[in-house]
């Protein structure tokens, strides 16, 4: 499947979910926030959030900063 | 019932009982920022040696201010018909008293004479909402003076906001309303009857005054009347308090002194020129950007010396009977009895020769919105 | 360092309480260890971070992981990066996703070079997010008309800047923080352009409520001392404010009366 992740292209190889993304990328024990296609994914909706083609997602976290 | 004071109002922290020695007078003095305790510190007696120190920096904060000017303006009695029992006031409804309003020709007249005089500010008077001179009447005359005055202010009873706002869009520029004394059980025993009795009312009128959008709020206390030291605390509480809230207007303070000759009324408490001056240095102190006025109630030597010395706006040629501008006899008598009886050009040539510039009209309304029938 | 005090001088902010006035934020340190020591020595029960976009490819230090373990700290996201409201008002909802609080240090500085706040901007976020129950702070000029345009939107403080952001130019806006504080009726805390302890304390001395440092310690040579002074300085700059500064002096009677002498009266 072919998405977007932080403006680059992405191909998902199994990833059907939001939760499922982020364990195939890798963020799966980190504290990110999920926007998917504009819309902030609260963590608890994750798991029922599924993914379609073209879908743009970007994930944030927070870092130091004054 | 007397009314409890609202915890913004109340001065009882500052005023702890204990009497204010020299070294707290010296304290206020060189305090960065005065409030209320430094106030009541300069007021206490033992502020009497520092008089002259105290008269200086009053000078030197006006002039930093308002440089070396006084604003002018003339009080225009509309109005003596009352149905207060205020027992300190000439226009009480039980003083055997020719009573009579000013009709709209008349105010013309009068209001032409004013401006003949050189005034560009008005303060309108009137005593409580009655039949002869409620809302709408001061309405009409507002409308009448906004045609040829900058700036028109009024002296009347407490309104609504609605009320206010109207009078605001007809181009009423100031609202002032004295509290007389913030002390509710002596407010309760000085206004025996009639609307004014409502303490609250009156008290909450000036905010009310602001969120309709005008510009000033003109607040004082009648010295006299009360504890001294209370009212000015709290008047100056009430000050800070309308400045914080309704930030986009603003205030000045007026120094009305009762006079032993006023009407029969012995006043509790005498006021002597001193303390006035030292009050309204204080108050000079402690509000350094804040217009103070000085009526003609004072005498002529007594308003020389204070003009600049704290004072920035003054009345003079005043009449404080219905009236009285056109150059008849008037009619009635006057609220309180006028000190300084001088004309305009005299007391214009007073200031000048004192390094004082007398202004008329520091701002214009020209930039008021969808103005109707404005002057011009 | 003790974290909870007596509960006599705490202050409130957004519906919590704090006894410490002292805000650490947490960029520019050399490692997650050294800013983690230096928020535990200074006290700080509120500490800003920033948000950034997840790198796809680069695994980065995790700075703020110990943090979240440490508990009775208030993170406080901030919008920097945002050049604008509409940008701001998404970072924050972000932020808050997050961060686990609502509270939000707006600040949108669209100016690279200087990072002096946008008024306008600021203004429209803090208008924005306050009526989406935010607790706005927002990073702000030092400008007493703009401080009661934020208070009137529902800011749940200010925070103007003592100086330009990084200047370390102290409290170079002291007469216009002197208005704003003297008409809030939130917590005032100055934010950006602190250099040392001294300003600190000087800026608690003049009324403020609390303080917000991050340069100055994170830059300093040793930043965990640094942050211990910054806590010591807090404390005694608000204690010097709560026992009343002595005057100035000067205020002596003069033998002369050329100015009152047209006064009758005893004045008593």
């Amino acid at each position: 499947m072919k998405l977007t992740v932080n403006g680059e292209a992405y191909e998902a190889k199994r990833a059907e979910t939001v939760t499922s993304l982020l364990e195939e990328m890798g963020f799966g024990g980190r504290a990110v926030v999920v926007v998917l296609n504009d819309e902030v994914i609260p963590a608890v909706s994750r798991d029922a959030c599924g993914l379609r083609e073209g879908d743009c997602i970007d994930l944030f976290r927070l870092v130091g900063g004054g | 019932m007397t009314p409890q004071l609202p915890a913004w109002l109340d001065p009882s922290p500052w005023l702890d009982g204990r009497e204010p020695t020299a070294v707290d007078v010296e304290r206020a003095l060189g305090c960065d920022e005065p409030g209320p305790r430094e106030l009541a510190a300069m007021l206490s007696p033992a502020a009497h040696p520092f008089m002259e120190v105290m008269a200086q920096r009053a000078r030197a904060l006006t002039r930093r201010r308002f440089g070396r000017t006084i604003s002018l303006y003339a009080p225009l009695y509309l109005s003596n018909h009352c149905t207060n029992g205020c027992v300190y006031c000439g226009f009480a409804s039980d003083r055997a008293q020719p009573r009579r309003r000013l009709e709209p020709s008349e105010v013309e007249k009068e209001l032409a004479m004013l401006k003949e005089m050189g005034f560009e500010e008005v303060l309108l008077l009137t005593g409580e909402r009655t039949s002869h001179a409620g809302f709408d009447y001061l309405l009409e005359c507002v409308s009448m003076a906004a045609r040829r005055f900058h700036g028109v202010g009024i002296e009347a009873f407490p309104m609504t906001t609605r009320e206010y706002a109207l009078l605001a869009e007809a181009g009423c520029s100031g609202v002032t309303l004295y509290q007389e004394t913030y002390d509710p059980r002596q407010y309760d025993r000085l206004h025996r009857w009639g609307p004014k009795r409502d303490y609250l009312d009156r008290l909450y009128a000036p905010a009310r005054a602001m969120e309709a959008g005008m510009r000033t709020v003109g607040l004082g206390v009648l010295l006299g009347l009360s504890d001294l030291v209370f009212d000015a605390v709290c008047l100056l509480r009430h000050a800070a308090h309308l400045q914080r809230i309704h930030w986009k207007s603003g205030i000045t303070l007026s120094f009305p002194r009762l006079r032993p000759q006023a009407g029969n009324f012995a006043a509790p408490i005498t006021v002597d020129e001193a303390w006035l001056a030292r009050f309204v240095f204080a108050v000079r102190i402690v509000l350094p950007d804040v217009p103070l006025l000085l009526s003609t109630r004072e005498r002529p030597e007594f308003r020389d010396g204070m003009a600049g010395l704290g004072i920035s706006k003054m009345s003079a040629g005043s009449r404080t009977t219905v009236g009285g501008y056109d150059g008849a006899e008037p009619s009635t008598g006057g609220q309180f009895q006028v000190c300084d009886e001088r004309g305009v050009p005299e007391f214009c040539a007073m200031l000048r020769s004192r390094g004082l510039q007398p202004v008329f009209k520091n701002w214009d309304s020209v930039f008021r919105e969808a103005e109707a029938g404005g002057h011009g | 360092m003790e974290r909870q005090g007596n509960g006599q001088d705490d202050w409130i902010v957004g519906g919590r309480r704090f006894s410490s006035r002292l805000l650490m934020g947490t960029g520019k340190f050399q490692d997650s260890e050294t800013m983690v020591g230096a928020v535990l020595a200074s006290g700080a029960q509120i500490v800003t971070v920033a948000l950034r976009r997840v790198g796809r490819v680069s695994r980065e230090d995790d700075m703020l992981g110990p943090l979240h373990r440490l508990g009775g700290i208030t993170l406080m996201p901030n919008t920097s990066g945002a050049r604008n409201a509409a940008e701001a008002v998404r970072a924050a909802r972000l932020g808050r996703e997050l961060g686990g609080s609502p509270f939000v240090k707006v600040e949108i500085h669209p100016n690279p070079h200087h990072l002096m706040p946008d008024p306008i901007e600021t203004f429209e976020a803090a208008r924005v997010l306050a009526a989406e129950g935010f607790v706005v702070m927002p990073y702000m000029p030092a400008d007493p008309v703009l401080a009661r345009r934020l208070e009137d939107v529902g800011c749940a403080s200010l925070m103007p800047l003592g100086s330009a952001i990084g200047s370390g130019g102290g409290l170079a806006t002291a007469e216009m923080l002197r208005l704003i504080i003297r008409d809030a009726r939130i917590p005032v805390i100055v934010d950006a352009g602190l250099r040392s302890p001294s300003e600190a304390a000087a800026a608690l001395e003049m009324g403020c409520d609390a303080v917000l440092v991050n340069s100055a310690v994170a830059a300093s040579g040793d930043p965990i001392a640094m942050a211990a002074a910054f806590a010591q300085a807090v404390v005694a700059g608000r204690n010097a404010h709560r026992a009343g500064i002595m005057p100035r002096g000067g205020g002596t009677a003069l033998a002369t009366s050329p100015l009152t002498e047209f006064i009758s009266g005893e004045g008593t």
